[in-house]
This record gives structure tokens, sequence and C-alpha cells, in this order.
């Protein structure tokens, strides 16, 4: 589903990934490690076409990441759900609101957003809060309509940068649930994290990074 | 396509909703230039109409040789009313020379001096666009070169004054617009601008969730539209406003009759969307680069 082969993206000069190659299979879940600057984050906006390829291939679902031209990235981006530390709602929007935007942006029915926003809903526990501000929850529950609002539309590969970076144990750990509930439905979920302790127990692939490379 | 536009409109009303002093501070900004440029619309108008007032008095007076024949006086005279330039013209014959005389002077020519020795001529009234100094001089040559002509005059002193003065005080009114426009554009565009900067989070999220340009552009286009619009309101009310002032106590005291332009209302509507536009588009281009 997601495939590096020999990627270099880099952002500034001497600053970003180096030589990649690594192979994310449909179904997976898999944590990017490395310490704070390693490139971890790189890697997740590489995939999303926020940082330009210099060297190498990527590709997501056989479509070559590289060769997508500006105007097309918006339409790319749909395939992809994203998750972020500081969870990016808006804030002038309601959990629903917030949750139904990707499937908005798609143009879809009134009635099919409304099912599958409340069918979402329920699948990560906020179906009491539909009508609340994100200015009304907890950091948990604002991760949970972060992860909403990616799984909504059933995207092909889900990219979670440091999603449990400003919770407590207890709810990170709902929240890799949420994310390993993901896979189920065929998504590849790349997570970058630099809290090995949490995903330790989980017994999952991880890819460490160091310096924008990839430890042996 | 339907969906999504109901979709946009409607987060367009409601995101304005949610936005309600930036808004209102928006839309005063608009209205406030809109007034200021109404006024300054209206004060260049009502001073072209002055002045086309004022010109409408300009005249060109001839005198015929006064051995000159009442037919070929009269000859004469219409020969001149068709001249480019010439709007229309009052033939005198040597009779209303004499009452002319004696309106100006109170005394009978003909008692004076036992006969009437003025000669005949014409007054003549001069179109719209030769009401100036230069274009007079040279209607007046021409009629000095016709035969039966002894003089031809205008007041060419005071009519150059007066053109200079006029043109410099609508050249002076032009260039107060332009600024006031040019001013206003900034003071609008750097207002909308900030309500964008508030935004700027919010469109970097939809960027990464894969929304075009044109679905983030649309609900802060219409957001400025229906702000351009409440300014133009605000600016139009803010008028009547001082229009009734005017009328009921000003003009009593002020015998100034004042022409109230009647294409203020599409101006201001049409200014107050132009300034909304370019303020959005130019909020907008700095977050949206193409």
């Amino acid at each position: 589903m997601i495939k590096f082969e020999n990627v270099t993206a880099t952002y500034a000069e001497k600053i970003g990934i180096f030589n990649l190659t690594f192979h994310i299979p449909k179904g997976e879940l898999i944590f990017l490690m490395g310490p704070t600057g390693a490139g971890k984050s790189t890697v997740l906006r590489t995939i999303y076409k926020d940082v330009p390829i210099v060297e190498g291939n990527l590709y997501i679902d056989g479509e070559d990441v590289g060769s997508i031209r500006h105007r097309h990235v918006p339409r790319f981006r749909r395939k992809i759900g994203m998750v972020f530390q500081d969870y990016r709602l808006i804030p002038d929007c309601t959990v629903f609101e917030n949750i139904a935007l990707p499937l908005q942006i798609e143009g879809k029915t009134k009635k099919l957003i409304k099912d599958k926003v409340h069918g979402i809903m329920k699948k990560v526990g906020l179906t009491q809060r539909g009508n609340h501000y994100p200015s009304q929850l907890s950091g948990g529950e604002k991760q949970r309509v972060s992860i909403a609002r990616a799984l909504v539309k059933k995207p092909l590969v889900i990219l979670a940068d440091e999603p449990t970076g400003n919770l407590d144990p207890n709810v990170s750990d709902e929240i890799l649930d949420l994310l390993e509930i993901a896979t189920e439905s065929g998504a590849a979920v790349l997570m970058s994290t630099h809290n090995f302790p949490l995903i330790q127990p989980r017994r999952k692939r991880f890819i460490e990074l160091n310096e924008g490379r990839l430890v042996t | 396509m339907i969906n999504k536009l109901i979709f946009l409109l409607s987060d367009s009303l409601r995101a304005l909703l949610r936005t309600k002093l930036p808004a209102t501070i928006s839309s005063i900004t608009i209205g406030i230039a809109l007034i200021i440029f109404s006024l300054a619309y209206f004060t260049y108008e009502n001073l072209l109409g002055y002045s086309h007032q004022f010109k409408s008095r300009y005249r060109i007076e001839v005198f015929f040789y006064t051995d000159l024949d009442l037919d070929k006086g009269r000859d004469l005279f219409n020969t001149i009313l068709i001249m480019d330039g010439i709007a229309q013209g009052e033939f005198i014959d040597k009779e209303r020379a004499s009452k002319l005389f004696t309106s100006f002077f109170h005394e009978n020519i003909e008692d004076i001096i036992g006969a009437n020795p003025l000669p005949m001529g014409g007054r003549f009234d001069i179109s719209k666009d030769y009401r100036n100094s230069y274009e007079m001089k040279e209607i007046v040559h021409q009629i000095r070169r016709m035969e039966g002509v002894d003089a031809a005059s205008f007041q060419q002193g005071v009519i150059s004054r007066v053109d200079s003065v006029i043109e410099n005080i609508l050249g002076i009114s032009l260039v107060l617009g332009i600024t006031i426009f040019i001013v206003s554009v900034v003071l609008v565009s750097n207002t909308i601008r900030l309500i964008i900067h508030t935004k700027q989070e919010t469109i970097e999220t939809l960027q990464l969730l894969g929304a075009t340009n044109s679905f983030i552009r649309f609900p802060l286009v219409v957001e400025g539209i229906i702000q351009g619009l409440l300014g133009a309101g605000f600016s139009l009310l803010t008028l009547y406003l001082l229009s009734s002032f005017q009328e009921y106590l000003l003009e009593p005291l002020i015998r100034l009759p004042l022409v109230r332009p009647a294409n203020l209302i599409m101006y201001n509507l049409i200014f107050g969307l132009l300034l909304a536009l370019i303020g959005s588009y130019r909020g907008i281009s700095k977050y949206l680069p193409k």
C-alpha cells in the first residue's frame, strides 16, 4: 500500500529524509520511531505531498506520488486520513461537523453524511458529543474526533503524527486501539511516536529513524 | 455539486454569524469608505453642475458696422448662428439696441443726440463643448474676419480665470477621489486579511483534508460579498440620514440647491462589492498561493 524506494525528500538544505526504502502492506499498523528531529514527520509529510521528493520513488496504492501534479494534490489527499498531535479540529464546528468535513469536501449527500458520521461516532464512543464544540472536549475526546474524521471516508492510508503526544497513558492506549481497529477495514496505518514503552506491548513492526535515515 | 454548493453557502452564512465582531468591523470599514467616497462624488457632481450652470452664461457679443442695412444684418447674424460652437443667439437691431441702452443708462439716446447711432449686432450663447476661453477665442477670431463685423468680444479675462479655477477644483476632486478609493481598498483588504488570518489554521487543515482552493475560497468570498453589501447598506443609511439632516436643518438657512446623484445607490452597491471582493482576494491569496 505504501512503498518507499530509495526516497530522499528535503525541505531545507540537508534537512529531510534520505534514501528510505520500506513497504507497508494493506491492513497493517506500523510505528515510526525515533527521537525528535529524526525525520518521522517528514516521512508523513512526504506521503501527503507536503515535502517534495528529490530522489527515488514513493507509491501509494500503486500511484507514483512524485508524478502527481500540483492541481491533483487535493484529490490525492482524499485517499489519506490524517491524525495530528494537536488534533487540528475546526474550532467553530461541532464534533459532528468536524467529522463530516471530509465527506462535505467530496460532495456527498446529506443523508449519507448523516449515516456515516453517526456510525463512526458510535465506533469511537462519541455518540453523546455530536453537538459539542472542540473547546468543550477533553484531549482524549478531541483525538477521537480527529481519528473519526480520518476514518469516516474509509481511507486507504492513515497517517498519525504523534497522536498520543498530548495524552496520558490510559487515553493513549485507547487511541492505539482505535488505530488498530482502522486496519480492520484494510487501511495501512503509519503512526509516528517517540514513546517506545507505549508501543512495546503491541508487538507490532516498527521503523526506526535517526537523522533522516533508517536505523538498521 | 449541488450538495457541495449548499454546504458552502450555508457554511459561509454560519461563518459570518460565528465571527460577528470582525464581520461587523469589516462591514463598517467598508461603509465608512463608501460614505467618504459618496461625499467626494457628491461634491464633485455638484461642483460640476455649478460650473456648467455658470458656464451656460458665457456669451459672445458682436457689433456690425453702422452702415449695414437690416437685411444684410440679419444675413450676417444667421451666418454666425450656424457656426460651430454657437448654440443660439439673439439678433439686436437698432431699435432693440436703443432699448438696451435705455435699460442700462435710464436715458433715451435719441433724446440725447437726436438720432440712433447704435449699431446692429447679436448676442450668442455658446455650445456646451465650446465653453472655454480657448474655443471662444477661436470663434471670436472667425467672426471678426467676417465682412460687416465691426467688433466681437467676450469676457476673456474673467472666463480664463474661472476656467482655471474650475479645472483646478475638479482636478483636485478627482485626485482626492482616486486617493480615497486606493486608501479604502488598502484599509478594507487589510481588515478582511486580518479576519482571514484568524482562519489560517482552518485553511491549512482543509488543505490537508483534500479541499481544493476553490472549496476553501468560496465561503470566504461569499462572506466578503455579504460584508460588502452590509457596508453599502450602512453607507446608504448614513447618507440618507445626512441628507435628511441637511434638508431639515441646513436648507432653510443656506439656500443652496444640491443635486443628489441618482446613481449613488448603484455606485455604493458596486463599490461595496468591489472593495469586499478585492479585499477578500488579497487576503486569501496570501494563504492560498496558486
